[in-house]
């Protein structure tokens, strides 16, 4: 199941498995299905204990939006967890060359094809997707929104400037891996700052609470941006631009 | 059978064609949506079960977004490993 | 009364490999991120000796586990980290281990230019790994299974071969199937106990539906990532084409994560749910990896894959220790829980004692690799001229693989049977001594060929490409295997280690 992949296209490659293997695996698949369902609709659901213990103690997060306080302030550790997660997949994903640490971030060069209304069109969208992502970082706050969604924002803004052809970005480069680890580093940062205040690692004093979170959430959004800008670099198999239809080969792993 | 109940039910049964997609179709693109589609089924479950009380539960939803950046992030390694396979298989047309 | 607080220096110990990649990501030059390695290295070993000197022995009245609540919210509202005797003991295997690895690394990776992404996801897979180790919430330990499954298909894929790199991808698929498992289990269990913390749900799980089935996820989800038979299928692909360091650290450390959390899930926050049933057919599993890895051990052709293949039987040695738990009608609580403790300080021990043989065989393997190019079990007649230290290593560390006195493997067996023995459970002795034979088999078949003299030997002599690998590699193998020896004398120590916290 796992020992015969493969990447091709083809119909009849696909099926690999005889029919009656994938009856059985069909037939378990659905009575497990079946039993959890069962086992789910059975069951009375009791009260819930966190519900009145965020609701009680959102006063100390400070922050206003229930969500973002169990992201950043009472489960902040999972949240620092998993900007490690996103550092891990960039490093993963990076093109890496030795030449290029010492090549500046971002590299201006003229496009084999312009297009002058997306180039038009950029002028006035990157400043307003700039200030609408820092909107949701501050509102994420209050209401819905937070570091990850602007970073998202941030990272389309990213992405369609190297679509306009004009700018390409070299991830080796000394800043961009500064940029990458910027969230992490700042995360810990202040979550071991605070131990000389509260004495607790991660334990925000609560009269600096909102402060700190938004310090963070600041740093969080930039390496989010800069994670998805990489990811879209890493997995672009063609050059930007129209491309002449390659003739689809069957390839097996 | 409320509200909640039957998006944990019908979860579930995301969870469950996920499943058996992994398990079933050899190409590898696939296997991975299947995948996602199996990690939006346990999503559904959580969002279910968090709303089935009188008030939202907030927690599941951090645990989802959590979920979510690290099911984005496991996806996007699996397509490059697939995107450097697939140079390997064609150094001709890989100038 | 302890001079310092012990528990406060507990998130150092996944603070210190995370600074630590962070800059390795930033300082890429070769020395500095070498010095990097060591001095996290060093910092963690402090930090974990620290704490094992701190920590309250046997027989006081500290017999609960070490807490540390991070961010100042109590469970259910925070997330804890805590320490008892059983996550110490794997905490300082982790620790020794990724000191002797980080060291031999260094060299491993000297010339190669993939030490620049090396070093980072090194340091985030140790941090992965400590904090798995250190969790005491069933979410958070979700985000550490991640941390650790990518960190290492990242690892496995710097070979950057094409075998490597689908080796590598279907370690993740696999894995990222088995957390999904995991997770929906932890959906569920919130859903009905409404806590995520491993204390408050051992007091509150009960015998009912959702609990078995967030038991059964839980288990096909972490079975998938321990490589137990038989979903063992992406191991030895993944362990065998990995860089050297990574498939020791694979092999020694990364399966018995997820096999710890087994451990915790079956044994203490689930135990409810838990029939005997299912423990024997967890037992009836490992015993067929065992027999099944041996088999496959003895047909590999690659050195590399004959290790990991033996991991494969290594694993299902570590599954024994499920029928072993079995109550009896006859034995009353406080019979079974000594009964329990034995089992689990026997199946300690043979975590102890395979992760540092396997550790020292694969750096072995590695040495092998570094100066042949190639690790064809056919093409190694007589290479214990060239290599002495290296073959020398694996012979050691295949002795106590095999179960040989006086190696740490031989103690761990015998405590096994023992176990085995008193629970009137006859058919396993009968499993782990073929498994030892077999194992012999399979070890002897590369020594003999190794040792033969190149004069007796047919054409291929003296190989053409041979490099001299610097003495520090084919050493911090050999200290591995030494080290298995020695604990073959120090058994005291583990055993009461694990004793600790854990009363039930």
């Amino acid at each position: 199941m796992f020992n015969n992949m493969t990447l091709s296209d083809s119909a009849k490659q696909e099926a690999d498995l005889p029919g009656c293997v994938l009856l059985i695996v069909g037939m378990v698949v659905v009575a497990a299905c079946f039993f959890l369902a069962m086992s789910l609709v059975q069951f009375q659901p009791t009260d819930q204990p966190l519900v009145t213990l965020v609701a009680s103690n959102l006063e100390q997060s400070g922050v206003e939006n229930p969500v973002t306080a169990v992201l950043l302030n009472f489960r902040s550790y999972d949240t620092l967890l998993e900007v490690a997660v996103l550092l891990i997949v960039a490093l993963a994903v990076m093109p890496f060359s030795l030449q290029d640490t010492r090549l500046p971030f971002i590299k201006v060069s003229e496009p084999i094809e312009r297009s002058l209304v997306l180039e038009a069109f950029l002028r006035w969208l990157l400043p307003a997707i700039v200030v609408t992502s820092g909107y949701l970082l501050w509102t994420g706050a209050a209401l819905p929104g937070g570091a990850f969604q602007a970073g998202a924002l941030l990272a389309g803004a990213g992405i369609l400037l190297l679509l306009a052809g004009h700018h390409s970005f070299n991830f080796n480069a000394l800043a961009a891996r500064l940029l990458l680890v910027v969230g992490l580093a700042m995360f810990l940062l202040v979550g071991a700052g605070v131990v000389l205040s509260s004495g607790i690692a991660l334990a925000y004093p609560v009269a600096m609470a909102g402060t700190l979170i938004l310090v963070i959430e600041v740093a969080a959004t930039i390496t989010i941006a800069a994670v998805l800008v990489l990811l879209f670099c890493a997995l672009q198999i063609e050059p930007l631009g129209p491309q002449p239809n390659r003739v689809e080969k069957e390839k097996h792993l | 059978m409320t509200q909640a109940l039957l998006y944990g039910v019908f979860g579930i049964a995301l969870f469950g064609i996920g499943l058996f997609g992994v398990l079933a179709i050899a190409h590898v693109v696939k296997k991975i949506l299947a995948i996602n589609i199996c990690g939006v089924g346990v999503f559904m479950v959580f969002i279910a079960n968090a709303s089935s009380g009188a008030a939202p539960d907030f927690v599941p939803h951090a645990m989802v977004l959590t979920g979510i950046v690290v099911a984005v992030a496991g996806t996007a390694m699996a397509l490059s490993l697939v995107v450097r396979i697939n140079a390997l298989e064609k150094p001709e047309e890989d100038a | 009364m302890p001079v310092i607080d012990v528990a406060s220096l507990l998130p150092l110990l996944i603070a210190i490999p995370l600074v630590g990649a962070i800059f390795s990501v930033l300082l890429s030059t070769k020395y500095a991120q070498v010095l990097i390695g060591l001095l996290s290295a060093l910092a963690l070993v402090l930090v974990i000796g620290l704490i094992l000197v701190n920590l309250p022995s046997v027989g006081t009245e500290f017999t609960t586990p070490l807490r540390y609540v991070l961010a100042g919210w109590e469970a259910p509202l925070g997330i804890a980290l805590s320490l008892d005797g059983f996550s110490a003991l794997l905490l300082s295997l982790t620790v020794f281990l990724v000191t002797v690895l980080t060291f031999y690394s260094a060299f491993y990776f000297a010339a190669s230019p993939a030490r620049v992404r090396f070093w980072p996801l090194w340091w985030l897979l140790v941090a992965g790994i400590n904090a798995l180790f250190l969790s005491a919430d069933i979410f958070n330990v979700y985000v550490t299974l991640e941390i650790i499954g990518l960190a290492a298909v990242a690892l496995v894929a710097l070979s950057g071969n094409k075998a490597g790199l689908t080796a590598a991808l279907r370690y993740l698929l696999v894995g990222l199937l088995g957390s999904l498992c995991y997770l929906l289990a932890v959906a569920l269990l919130y859903h009905v106990y409404g806590t995520l913390d491993f204390a408050q749900l051992a007091a509150k799980a009960e015998s009912n539906p959702l609990s078995w089935a967030a038991l059964a996820l839980i288990t096909v989800g972490l079975v998938l990532k321990t490589a137990l038979v038989p979903l063992h299928f992406w191991l030895p692909h993944a362990h065998g084409s990995a860089p050297a360091p990574v498939s020791a650290i694979l092999s020694a450390l990364v399966v018995k994560a997820s096999f710890y959390l087994l451990v915790r899930f079956w044994m203490e926050i689930l135990a409810p749910a838990v029939t005997n049933e299912a423990l024997m057919l967890l037992g009836i599993l490992g015993g067929a990896a065992i027999l099944w890895g041996c088999v496959q051990a003895l047909r590999a052709k690659r050195l590399k894959l004959m290790v990991a293949y033996s991991t494969v039987a290594q694993i299902g040695y570590l599954f024994l220790l499920f029928p072993l738990l079995m109550s009896t009608e006859e034995a009353s609580a406080s019979q079974l829980a000594a009964q329990q403790q034995s089992a689990l300080a026997a199946v300690s021990y043979f975590i102890v004692a395979h992760a540092c043989a396997k550790a020292a065989m694969f750096i072995a393997a590695g040495n092998i690799i570094h100066s042949l190019g190639h690790d064809d079990i056919a093409k190694l007649q007589g290479m214990a001229k060239y290599m002495p230290l290296s073959l020398f290593t694996f012979a050691i560390a295949g002795g106590s693989l095999i179960g040989l006195p006086p190696s740490a493997g031989f103690i761990a067996k015998w405590l096994l049977l023992n176990v085995a023995i008193d629970t009137h459970q006859w058919w396993w002795v009968v499993i782990i001594l073929t498994g030892g034979l077999l194992a012999a088999l399979a070890i002897f078949r590369v020594l003999d060929l190794a040792f033969i003299k190149p004069e007796q030997a047919s054409d291929h002599v003296a190989p053409d490409s041979w490099q001299k690998v610097p003495v520090a590699m084919p050493a911090s193998g050999l200290a591995l295997a030494l080290c298995t020896m020695a604990l073959g004398f120090n058994a005291d120590l583990i055993i009461d280690l694990i004793a600790i916290g854990g009363g039930e």
